[in-house]
Formats: C-alpha cells, structure tokens, sequence
C-alpha cells in the first residue's frame, strides 16, 4: 500500500513541474471537455451526468499469477451513477452521487486455507437497488490561464453515505452475498483527492488521484471494514474535430488513459481476511464528444492490464462505461 | 504616527497605476478566465482596407471579441455586445469585433453584423499562426485587454455581457 502511494505521488510529483514551468495552455476547468472522461474527473459548472458502467470478474489471481480452475467463477456489476454538480464561484463545485446498482454472481469461489480454490457453480444470487451515496466538494486552488491553454489543480473532499443495503442473499436463500456484491458497504466512508489538467491547444493531459477511508460496516451479519483504497488515472485526451466553444460541429475528442486501484485487506468480525485487497491497472480508451453548449456523451472501455491480488481472489476483465452530461 | 504618514505618502507617489489596476477578482466575478500576459500582436484590417494593431490601441481599455458567421452562440452573442459597447463606447472602451474568417469575406461578415443589430465595426485579421493563438479553442472568443496592452481575462464561449460583474470589470478597465 505503501509503495502505491509512493508511486501515486510520483505520478503527480512528475506532472507538477510540467504545469509550473510548461508554455502557456487552454483551459480546461471551464468547460464541457472535462466532464468525466477519466474515471475520476469531476466536473464544472451546474449539470447533471448520467453514467452507465459494466464490470465483469471472471479470472482467478493469486498475486500478479493468474490461477486456472475446472470452473470459472463470474460476477457482473452494473452501475447507473447520477450525478448532480453545482458550482459556487469560479473555483467550487459540489458534486452529489447517487449509484442505481445491479450486481450477479454465478459461480462462487471458495479458497480453502491452503490457498488453494475452487468454484462452487451452483452458488448464485443478484441484488438490485440503491448503493452508497456520495457528496464531494472540489476546490480549484490553482488555475493559470494563458492565450495557448490552461493548467488547473483541485482538491477533493467528500463522503460516502451507508446507504445501500448490505444483507443481499443467493437465490438459495442459504448463505449472505459476498462484501463486494452487497449493494451498500454499510460504512460511512471519507473520500479525499486532488485533480489536476493542463491543456495545450488540442492535447489535455489530466491526473487524478482519489483516496477512500472507510470506517466500519455491514456485510451480511458480519461487521466488515473495506481496506483503504486509492483510485488514481492519468489520462491524455486530443481533440481531433470541431471546436470546443463554437457551435458548427461537435467537438470530439479521442482519448487514452492509464488508471488503477489500490485497495488494502478486508477485515471482517475484526480478522482480516487475507484473500482480499491489492492492485488493479487498466488501459482505458475513449471517446467524447460534445456537442453544442449543453450536452456531452462519452464511451470509454477499461482493460484490466495488471493485477496484484492479495492472496487468492477473482479479479476484474474489463470495464465498459459510457455517459451523457447536460449543463443548464 | 507622522513617519507613518510620511513614508506611506512616499511610496503613494509611486503607487497611483497600481492603486486603478484591475484586481483579479473583479475577473473572476465577471465569470472570465484570469489572465497575465501581454497581447501579442496581430493585424487588423477594415472594410476600408485600413490596417492597425493591437500596439496601436495603446492607452484604451479593449473589448477584443473573435468570432465566425458559422458560429450559432457567435450571432446570438453579437446583440448583448452591441450594449456594452452602447454603454461604454463615451468612457474609453474599444470593442474590436474580429472575423476569423478570410478577410474577402469581410463586407458579408459586416452586414451579418449589422443585422443583428451591431454598430462596433467588424475587422478581419491575418489568419497566421500568432493570430490563431487567439483563437485555438474555437470562437466566439472573447479577451480583456487594459490600456496597457495586457489581456487580463478572456470568455471562452458566450460573454455574460448583461451581468453586473462584466460591467464592473469593463469600468474598471476603462477608469484604470
């Protein structure tokens, strides 16, 4: 956990010295083309942001070497995140998240204390409903604008409310839903982050780091606490038509990015659980494009290119997310 | 007490620009970009045939407003600029109106302006590398330029021309 902080920061400690000594730039705080094509972009100005995101586990790791089993385990999240954002000023935004959550598993596995697995293909569940609501505030504390572009830094400060529910069973009946197909953590958890851009005529390049601090929730029966996480991207982004603020054609803009999460052991009753946490690395291409003053719709797909599993544990394939945002 | 005086009286003297200069927050109320620089200079030309540039205008606060007739918010836009340059043009504001387009296409972009209802004439520039800059990010476009030549902010996209804080932003360039 450590070392991905490390790297984390490096990350950002690099892009630092780019945005202070970097020749001037075009903004990207203002406007429609930073509405959330990273994964972890947040927004200006007052809209609203409907996401639609797909995520299937399938493949079994145990740490960074992938495991084959006679049987393979699957569990499938979709998410349907509204947003609603509000800025106060030119500097501060508060964003509100409510997720709409559908979550499958069809085929469970189980590690035995020898580390070993295996899948028990008759366990199956779904949970449907309301997750946990997040509220973030975003505070640019830096923004050099010049004629060429722009560079911006924010901080982010939130929180995420216990309000999924977290006691979802398998269509048996007989046993609880794993944590992380409950649809809530039962946790109240604190959200910390910083955001920065900086913008060259048609190239954006964006880093985002965001930190989770979770507190104690439910799981099923159990008191379950997630480890803490880190989710953090680097995403550049070219426009490669039309014009950001004119109104002859959408602009469209092609990106590709770089994000990750880092998530520390689970714990449960107060043990924790060794087959939990580690690390996740996408390789996510994009498409956005905005078209006139209101809308913006965006694709992005998310190949998980690395893992690092604590343990024994199924890990993510890819991700699929696609969104519309309107600014009043 | 009375050193006190003295040396604030001293350094009063030397103090007058600055104590006029448009402090950054008036920028950001008025909802436009804070920038710092130096304009660089472009050519203009009128439907005379008339060239200037931005150098020339020193000494008058500038409204430098980049725009296309292909742009729907640039002809939506051209009716509330038309106010602020009706309101301000007797208290030492300058609205420079440019066309992005080719400057033979001039005299349409001018009639285009006058049907909606713009009196501040329209000017077309040399579409080279140091002009595009200005307009990178597309049009309408639209930069504050004090009477020392420094853009101090810019709208990209519509102005919010009607709001106090634009107006506030606009007398005090001019006053400076």
């Amino acid at each position: 956990m450590k070392i991905l902080l490390r790297i984390s920061f490096a990350i950002l400690a690099s892009f630092f010295p780019a945005l202070v000594f970097a020749p001037a730039a075009s903004a990207c705080d203002y406007c429609l083309i930073s509405q959330g094509i990273s994964p972890l972009e947040t927004f200006s100005g007052d809209g609203l942001r409907v996401n639609q995101r797909y995520t299937r586990l399938t493949r079994v790791y145990n740490g960074t070497n992938r495991v084959k089993l006679d049987a393979s385990p699957k569990e499938e999240h979709w998410t349907t995140d509204v947003t609603g954002f509000y800025s106060i000023g030119d500097s501060v935004t508060i964003l509100a998240n409510a997720p709409y959550r559908k979550t499958r598993l069809d085929g469970h596995l189980h590690v035995h204390p020898d580390g070993t697995g295996e899948v028990h293909t008759d366990m199956k569940g779904a949970e449907t409903g309301l997750g946990d609501v997040s509220v973030i505030g975003r505070y640019s504390f830096f923004k050099k604008h010049t004629l060429d572009g722009s560079a911006t830094v924010a901080g982010l400060i939130g929180i995420k409310l216990p309000t999924g529910k977290t006691d979802g069973r398998t269509d048996d009946g007989m046993d609880y839903l794993d944590s992380h197909l409950q649809l809530g953590s039962g946790s109240t958890d604190f959200l910390v982050g910083v955001s920065a851009s900086r913008s060259a005529d048609r190239l954006t390049l964006s880093a985002n780091v965001l930190g989770s601090i979770p507190t104690n929730g439910k799981a099923g029966a159990a008191t379950h606490r997630f480890g803490n996480m880190l989710n953090y991207d680097l995403t550049a982004k070219c426009r490669v038509s039309g014009n950001v603020s004119g109104a002859s054609k959408p602009a469209v803009f092609l990106s590709l990015g770089v994000n990750g999460e880092a998530r520390g052991r689970e714990k449960e009753d107060g043990v924790t659980l060794a087959n939990s946490g580690g690390h996740t690395v996408y390789l996510s291409p994009g498409v956005q494009a905005a078209a006139g003053r209101h809308w913006t719709l965006e694709l992005a797909y998310q190949q998980a290119i690395y893992h690092n599993l604590y343990g024994t544990q199924i890990g993510e394939d890819f991700r699929t997310t696609g969104g519309v945002t309107y600014l009043f | 007490m009375k050193k006190t005086i003295l040396i604030f009286s001293v350094f009063s003297v030397f103090l007058p620009g600055l104590s006029h200069a448009v402090d950054t927050k008036t920028v950001e109320l008025a909802g436009a970009q804070v920038l710092n620089e130096q304009a660089s200079d472009i050519v203009m030309m009128d439907l005379a045939g008339h060239t200037f540039m931005i150098k020339d205008l020193k000494g008058q606060a500038v409204i430098l407003h980049f725009w296309a007739s292909w742009c729907s918010p640039c002809r939506e836009e051209l009716p509330a600029l038309e106010k602020i340059h009706q309101e301000f043009k007797d208290g030492g504001l300058t609205v420079l109106a440019v066309s992005i387009e080719d400057s033979a296409d001039l005299a349409k972009m001018t009639g285009l302006a006058a049907s909606l209802g713009a009196t501040f004439p329209v000017y077309a520039t040399r579409r080279d590398a140091d002009a595009g800059r200005y307009w990178s990010l597309g049009v309408p476009v639209t930069y504050f330029i004090d009477k020392n030549g420094g853009i101090i902010g810019r709208f990209i996209g519509e102005g919010k021309w009607s709001e106090e804080g634009v107006k506030r932003l606009v007398r005090k360039m001019a006053a400076e």
